[in-house]
């Protein structure tokens, strides 16, 4: 759909007075439970269809502005949805009961993820095997299962009675032969 | 009348402009067939100016009234480092403006870097409407993808000045991607290595058919080809004063001489194993005799000489990988941009480093002008077939009470894009709102580059914690920081005035334009 085309501007208009009230799943037009490649995709198809410069030689300042407000709302869902800590904050936040206050990715939500970041990292106790977790937890942002699953049995060498670890194993072992 | 848009390559050191003619990049050529001009600006005594290579010779002959390197100034403040260090080695007075901003003083006359800058502009512009025979006035600019806000905003105030419509301030690396994606339905992960005169970049693309996303970029705008100079001009120095037992390192003109010489034989280096520098008449010594340096210079020593700055960048490498992670496995392909990645150190570290061999297809002084042209033409109309999904490439902050900052918009997000905070108000009837902006990736303001403080007045009049004030800033598509205001009660508009930012206000830039063009270009006959 060629969006520049004056047929859509009243609908352009309209959704970026209604874009307030949509989740970023909405925005991006995916399933909660949308792959990484899914996101990704959702976004260039938007960019195609919405970016800014596509506009730019429309003499239309109140249409542009709207593209404009539409766009970075675009941007900023690919933003925490491309992020996998952002993304499972932000799922549980828009399923909750304060689903209206926690629409966009604020402040509260930021402080609560590096709450949660801070709660994981001490996860293990000793200092060899806090460097395997964090290494364990990069790898599991690239969806590096195998590496993961390495890192953390490493990780269980120096502390072999650690169950959160144990859980995370059993976890990555279901992954990287998935 | 056709429509035309340009893509300006406004380099340190050297500048370039293209079109797209017939639906091909083109590098405009002057009337001397040169497709590279220095960015160098030589004021004459009759008010007229010269831009380009011709002014570039006049560093030697007309020290004073010669401005070169500019870029390294913009949209910095006159305290910062660069500012002191410039202040050093440049033959051309610095001199402090308003609000801590730097202003060249040339010939009785006080120019803000901006203007400087519309000169090369002004220039680049008449070589394309010499080349259409047509008024051309929109254009694209590129700018190293660090540059912070203050420095794209001067920029753009640069091309305004010029009388230029700035349809956008594009990254450097991105442009160069844009150049070689051209045209091609390519699909994969792309390294930009862009070294140029006074600054480095790097970014990783992921390019998909015709969607061009910056996954991270990094930077240094301390580093650059200027650096290798200085280091092989210092060992000049070192050589003569050996040689002659004297110390010339005061002598501003033996220095200007050294550094031509050291320029020359840096660019040699990529052709030849060994260069004989022959410099005559370098200093003239207590004894009223001219002394020559003859001194033979080797790769290796220059590479030597060079090492660290060439890890430097790959340390600017590493942080782009990590930011993105990714791993040098992960790329498809090394694409080199600016001149100095001719060096053949650089093209074996480059090798090393990502275990592939670099991609030179396109000149890499050309490149950026070509992708900046691709982008010009594509705003043109609503038929653009390529967009580009770029980022942020420094935190964007706010100062919080004690010097510390926390962060607002994280690097390498994707732009446009916007963020708001609320602040409320902390006395009764209060009526004004305070905040300074930042940049950097530091705690600690002092460590990060201050934006401006942005005052929001007309506040309601109530008791103290019922005004809540919603700022919300803004990263624009040029990458430019926009602050705004509002009550979220009344849903009014703060008025928003912007103080200690060294940046020229809508008065000042309309005033430098009626100068820029009532400023003639002169010619001086032509490269020799």
């Amino acid at each position: 759909m060629d969006y520049t085309h004056p047929q859509y501007w009243p609908q352009l208009m309209q959704l970026s007075q209604t874009i307030d009230g949509l989740d970023y799943y909405q925005i991006l037009n995916i399933t909660q439970m949308a792959t990484p490649g899914e996101v990704q995709k959702a976004y260039y198809g938007l960019a195609r269809a919405l970016h800014p410069d596509k506009f730019y030689g429309i003499g239309d300042d109140a249409l542009r502005g709207a593209v404009h407000k539409i766009y970075k709302r675009v941007t900023e869902s690919y933003s925490i949805l491309r992020d996998d800590q952002k993304r499972k904050r932000y799922t549980q936040d828009i399923n909750g009961e304060q689903r209206n206050e926690k629409l966009r990715y604020n402040e509260a939500s930021e402080q609560q993820q590096k709450q949660e970041e801070r709660e994981a990292k001490e996860v293990a106790k000793t200092p060899q095997g806090k460097k395997l977790y964090a290494q364990a937890q990069l790898d599991m942002q690239k969806q590096n299962w195998a590496s993961a699953y390495r890192n953390v049995q490493s990780a269980m060498m120096f502390e072999p009675g650690n169950d959160a670890l144990k859980a995370l194993k059993d976890e990555l072992a279901a992954k990287k032969d998935a | 009348m056709k429509q035309i848009a340009m893509g300006i390559d406004l380099g340190t050191s050297n500048s370039c402009v293209a079109i797209v003619e017939d639906g091909e990049p083109t590098v405009l050529a002057n009337e001397w067939g040169e497709l590279i001009h220095a960015s160098c600006v030589s004021f004459l005594e009759d008010g007229s100016v010269i831009v380009g290579n011709d002014a570039k010779k006049n560093i030697i002959t007309a020290p004073n009234f010669t401005v070169s390197s500019a870029k390294r100034l913009i949209g910095r403040f006159f305290f910062s480092e660069e500012c002191k260090k410039a202040q050093a080695v440049m033959p051309y007075a610095i001199v402090e403006g308003p609000n801590n901003s730097v202003r060249i003083a040339v010939r009785d006359q006080i120019y803000t870097l901006p203007e400087i800058s519309a000169m090369v502009l002004k220039e680049m512009r008449a070589i394309v409407e010499a080349h259409v025979g047509q008024s051309v006035t929109k254009a694209v600019i590129t700018v190293p993808a660090f540059f912070n806000d203050s420095q794209r905003q001067e920029t753009k105030n640069a091309g305004r000045i010029a009388g230029l419509e700035v349809l956008r301030i594009l990254n450097e690396p991105t442009a160069a991607a844009l150049a070689y994606g051209f045209g091609q339905n390519i699909h994969q992960r792309v390294v930009i290595y862009d070294l140029g005169g006074g600054t480095f970049d790097v970014s990783i693309l992921q390019i998909g058919e015709d969607v061009f996303e910056v996954l991270a970029t990094a930077g240094d705008t301390y580093l650059g080809g200027d650096d290798f100079d200085d280091r092989v001009m210092q060992w000049l120095v070192q050589q003569f004063n050996q040689q002659y037992q004297m110390d010339i390192s005061g002598d501003r003109n033996a220095i200007l001489k050294l550094k031509e010489a050291a320029e020359r034989a840096k660019i040699d280096l990529s052709e030849q194993d060994s260069v004989h520098v022959h410099v005559p008449m370098v200093h003239t010594g207590a004894d009223g005799y001219s002394y020559d340096l003859e001194v033979d210079l080797t790769r290796p020593q220059f590479n030597q000489m060079v090492m660290d700055l060439v890890q430097r960048t790959f340390k600017v490498c590493d942080e782009a990988m990590q930011s993105a992670r990714l791993t040098a496995n992960d790329v498809d392909g090394v694409i080199l941009v600016g001149g100095p990645t001719r060096l053949p150190i650089i093209r074996n570290s480059v090798r090393h480093y990502f275990q592939r061999e670099p991609n030179i297809d396109v000149d890499p002084d050309l490149v950026v002008a070509l992708g900046a042209a691709i982008q010009a033409d594509a705003l043109l109309d609503t038929t653009t077939s390529t967009f580009l999904l770029d980022v942020t490439p420094q935190t964007l902050r706010l100062g919080t009470v004690g010097g510390y900052t926390e962060p607002i918009i994280d690097k390498n997000t994707a732009i446009p894009i916007d963020r708001t905070r609320t602040f409320v108000t902390a006395s009764d009837n209060q009526e004004k709102v305070r905040i300074r902006v930042y940049q950097g990736e530091s705690r600690m303001a002092e460590e990060c580059q201050m934006l401006g403080e942005f005052e929001f007045s007309g506040l309601r009049q109530a008791k103290r914690g019922e005004v809540k004030v919603e700022v919300t800033f803004e990263i624009d598509t040029d990458g430019i920081v926009n602050v705004s205001a509002r009550d979220t009660e009344t849903g009014q508009q703060a008025s928003t005035t912007i103080t200690l930012s060294g940046g020229m206000s809508d008065d000042e830039i309309e005033a430098a334009a009626a100068r820029n063009q009532a400023t003639e270009l002169a010619s001086s006959g032509g490269p020799a």
